[in-house]
Formats: C-alpha cells, structure tokens, sequence
C-alpha cells in the first residue's frame, strides 16, 4: 500500500531505491542522498513483508516527524524520488513490487535505479582490485546511456553462465537482497531500470556508500560539486555503538 | 553449519533477518505465516481506544492493572491454533490487545495487517512496549530505574504528559511499531510510549512511570498490582 501526503507530479522523475543488502550499502547511500538533497518526505508504504519499525525523524534533530519502514522522499529540483527501506524483508515480495511497478506506470515516472551490495569474496573476475562498483542495466537503459557508461569505464556486470553453455547466463548478486528480483520484475513490465552495486565486505561500510553514491552521480549528477564532501544524517551518530558509560571510568 | 569436514562457511549479513542473502520469488506460499481472528463476542463497529501491550515484562502486570473484570473478546491464532494475541473488553469502548511473548517478531507486519480493520475503526490507539536500557541509545541516558519515552503520529495529543519524545537514532520494532506506521499511513490518533527498565523483571519502581500512562489513558479504576517473586536467571555469576 503506498500513500502520498501531497499529489506531486512526479512526470520524467527518477526513483532511486535501495535493495536490503549485505553491509547495508544501498540503505545508507540513500540516507546521503536525502540529508544531502535535502529531501522532503512525501509519503509511505506500508507493507507486512517488511519488519515494522518507527523512529524520530533521521535527518533532522528535534523534528517531530515519524520515519517508517518504507518512506518516500521527493526532491523537486532534482527532479528524484527516493524510497528508503529500513527494515529487511521476511516475507512474500511480489504484492510489494506489484504496487511499486504500478506506481511508476500510474505516475509516469522515467526510469527506477536500484542501489544495492554484494559480497567482496563473490568478485571472481579479473578486474583490478579497487574496480568494485557494476552496473546492471535494461535494454531501455542501456541504448540510451551505454555511450555514457562506456565514457565513464563502468563495467557492466554480466550474467553467470551456468555449465552448460548453451544456457543463457542468470543474473546472481549474491548478498544482494531483492535487487535481482525487482530488477526483472520492472524489466518484465518495460520499465527502464539499472542496478548499480558494490562489492564490499561487512564493517563499517560508510566509504562504501559515499562510494555507491558518487557513482551514482556521475550518471544522474544530481549533488553538483557536493559529491566530494558529503553530510553524514545526524541519525549515524551512534551507527556503531553508543559511547562507554561514563562511570567506567 | 558445516556439513562437510573443511567446508568455509561464510558469516550471514545483518542485513537479513534470516540466512537467505538473494531474494528468489517464492511460489510456495505455505510456509508464510497466516493468523485468523477469532471473535468469541460480537467484532466492536467502533473503539474509543486501543492499547496494544507488547513486551514480557509488561503482560502480567498490565493483566493485573486492567484485565481483573475484562473478558476476552478475540483470539488472534496461526493455523494451528497457536494463541499469539488475545483482545480484552476493558470498559465501554477501551478494548485491550496483548502481544504473548512467544510471538515471532518478524511477523509483526502481518499481526498488524490483520487488524487492520480494528485499527481503522479506532479513535486513539497507544502501544505500550518494553526495552531493556541497553538499547537506548543516547550521550545521556536517565540515571533512574525506569524511564518513558513517546513516538506520536501527528494528530496525537502529546503535550498534556510532558513525556519526552524519543531521540534519534533510537527505533522501536515489532507489533507496536507496526501499530503506529499503520495509523500515521491512515492518519489515525497513535501514540507508541516505550518504557527502558534496568532490570529484566518489572519491580513496583520501574513500574512507576507504566502506572502513571494507564492513569493517565484509561478512565477504567486501576487494580494495584501485586509484584510476585520472579525466579528468572540472570546468570550464574554472582550468587
């Protein structure tokens, strides 16, 4: 079910989501966006396939605004709307997507770009070391922006081909959540979409995301001159613990 | 597990709740959980007010506070008849769901979507839930047995209890969380009060500020509860 406090146009509009994944890397790229953007929340979803969670507004201290689960972001200028998902799924997605893809169709939205991780020790290509972001993108996608791609040397990445090889190659992220799914569930419906990763490993995975999140932007360049020296949301204050207690001491 | 001698086996993320790391669309649906609400009285048209306990420590005690003439009204169950929520008729039209404590967490979401419906017919709806005070997260954390915090949707009343709101990045989970993004989805009255104890078990002190939220939201006569010995193990540690 998804609700929108205010109809907003959302015509030619780019929706950026991330899929729930290892190091949490998609979630926390979009928490940079929207602090960074200063995005203004314009709705949500509700959905029992996610564990329900409420908090106080992650972006800004002393605002009496819940977060959810699912909430959707707008940012006008930009022309971007961002769903940020804070909780992992435990059940069935498809009535999910269903009402995703029907959103993007209803709202005429252009093209959905999905954020995501996979697992360090699953890069068996021969690639340099440091090369660890990929990009999946669909037939719509790729004929409009493969110059680009090409330009930038993003390297596609490409479908596991299985023994016998005159079997198609399927597409595997492994460790990245609903990625794949939702990826062929708005390619089926001809919706233009792409899935941009990184290969990282589980810790602190803050440089992961600022790194997900200036690969992004070199696509959709929506941060300007902002993408060197981005704001971390104040809700990362205690991303790893909270202090030791003072009477330790 | 390791099922074989020399096996690596790598760590699940966190990011997951269970050990599946690449969602593969699942045709059988059988082993997603299903509950039915089973009414025993006539389902109310309409509530004034809902309160939605979720939380060991605080069943027996709000039992003790509430339930001394209620009667249950609905059994929420799987499809094999396991209890996992039981509604009560406080007073008029105050209705009183408890979450049992064998309740999976991960099925809050379709708890919540089963009642929906209840929530929808609802005026006000306040979820009490309980947190061990190792979770809250904070620079400075309140040096007393027991402390409330308060998560509201925007209609919500909150001023007239001077409780503060709860602070970033702390967030609550579960039945009651789930309860309060449904009504802020719906533009329903919610307020989600989170009491932290210090203690595993609810003593007559950390009990304090719990008492003054039933007070203070139902207008039913409270039955001061009784605190019996708790036998749980913290450890063996210390004697």
């Amino acid at each position: 079910m998804i609700r929108l406090m205010e109809d907003i146009n959302l015509q030619n509009y780019t929706l950026i989501l991330p899929s729930v994944a290892v190091g949490n890397v998609g979630q926390l790229s979009v928490d940079l966006l929207i602090s960074n953007l200063n995005l203004q929340k314009i709705g949500q979803i509700f959905s029992p396939a996610f564990v329900p969670i409420v908090g106080a507004n992650a972006y800004h201290e002393g605002s009496s605004e819940l977060i959810t689960a699912i909430d959707i972001y707008v940012g006008v200028k930009e022309c971007v709307v961002v769903l940020q998902i804070r909780s992992p799924y435990v059940g069935e997605l498809t009535g999910f997507f269903d009402h995703l893809v029907r959103f993007v169709i209803e709202r005429k939205i252009a093209k959905v770009i999905i954020l995501a991780s996979s697992y360090d020790y699953e890069k068996r290509d021969i690639q340099p070391q440091h090369l660890k972001l990929r990009y999946v993108a669909s037939s719509g996608i790729q004929s409009e922006n493969g110059q680009l791609f090409d330009d930038l040397s993003w390297i596609s990445h490409k479908p596991k081909v299985t023994s016998d090889t005159r079997q198609e190659g399927k597409l595997q992220i492994p460790g990245g959540g609903f990625a794949k799914s939702i990826f062929n569930f708005l390619s089926h419906a001809d919706i233009p979409c792409a899935i941009l990763f990184k290969f990282c490993s589980e810790g602190d995975n803050i440089a992961d995301a600022v790194a997900l999140v200036c690969y992004l932007n070199q696509w959709i360049r929506v941060l300007g001159t902002n993408s060197d020296n981005l704001k971390y949301p104040p809700s990362w204050k205690h991303l790893f613990g909270k202090p030791p207690p003072h009477n330790i001491y | 597990m390791v099922s074989h001698f020399g096996e690596v086996i790598f760590p699940s993320s966190r990011a997951f709740w269970d050990d599946e790391d690449e969602y593969e669309s699942d045709e059988n649906l059988e082993h997603y959980l299903k509950l039915n609400v089973c009414w025993l009285k006539k389902k109310p048209e309409h509530m004034q007010k809902f309160i939605i306990i979720e939380g060991e420590p605080l069943i027996p005690f709000v039992k003790q506070c509430l339930c001394h003439n209620a009667e249950e009204v609905c059994i929420i169950e799987t499809e094999d008849h396991k209890k996992v929520s039981v509604i009560y008729h406080i007073d008029k039209q105050i209705y009183l769901c408890i979450v049992l404590p064998h309740f999976d967490t991960k099925n809050a979401g379709t708890l919540v979507n089963q009642i929906s419906d209840l929530l929808s017919s609802t005026e006000s709806t306040i979820s009490i839930v309980c947190r061990h005070v190792s979770q809250f997260q904070s620079t400075n954390i309140p040096e007393t047995p027991s402390f409330l915090r308060i998560l509201a949707t925007k209609n919500a009343n909150v001023a007239k209890y001077k409780i503060e709101p709860l602070e970033q990045p702390n967030i609550v989970f579960g039945v009651g969380a789930g309860v309060l993004s449904y009504a802020e989805f719906k533009g329903i009255s919610a307020k989600l009060y989170v009491l932290y104890i210090d203690n595993f078990v609810l003593d007559s002190k950390c009990a304090e500020p719990l008492l003054q939220i039933l007070t203070n939201e139902t207008d039913c006569k409270l039955q001061y509860p009784k605190f019996t010995e708790n036998f749980f193990s913290k450890g063996n540690l210390y004697m």
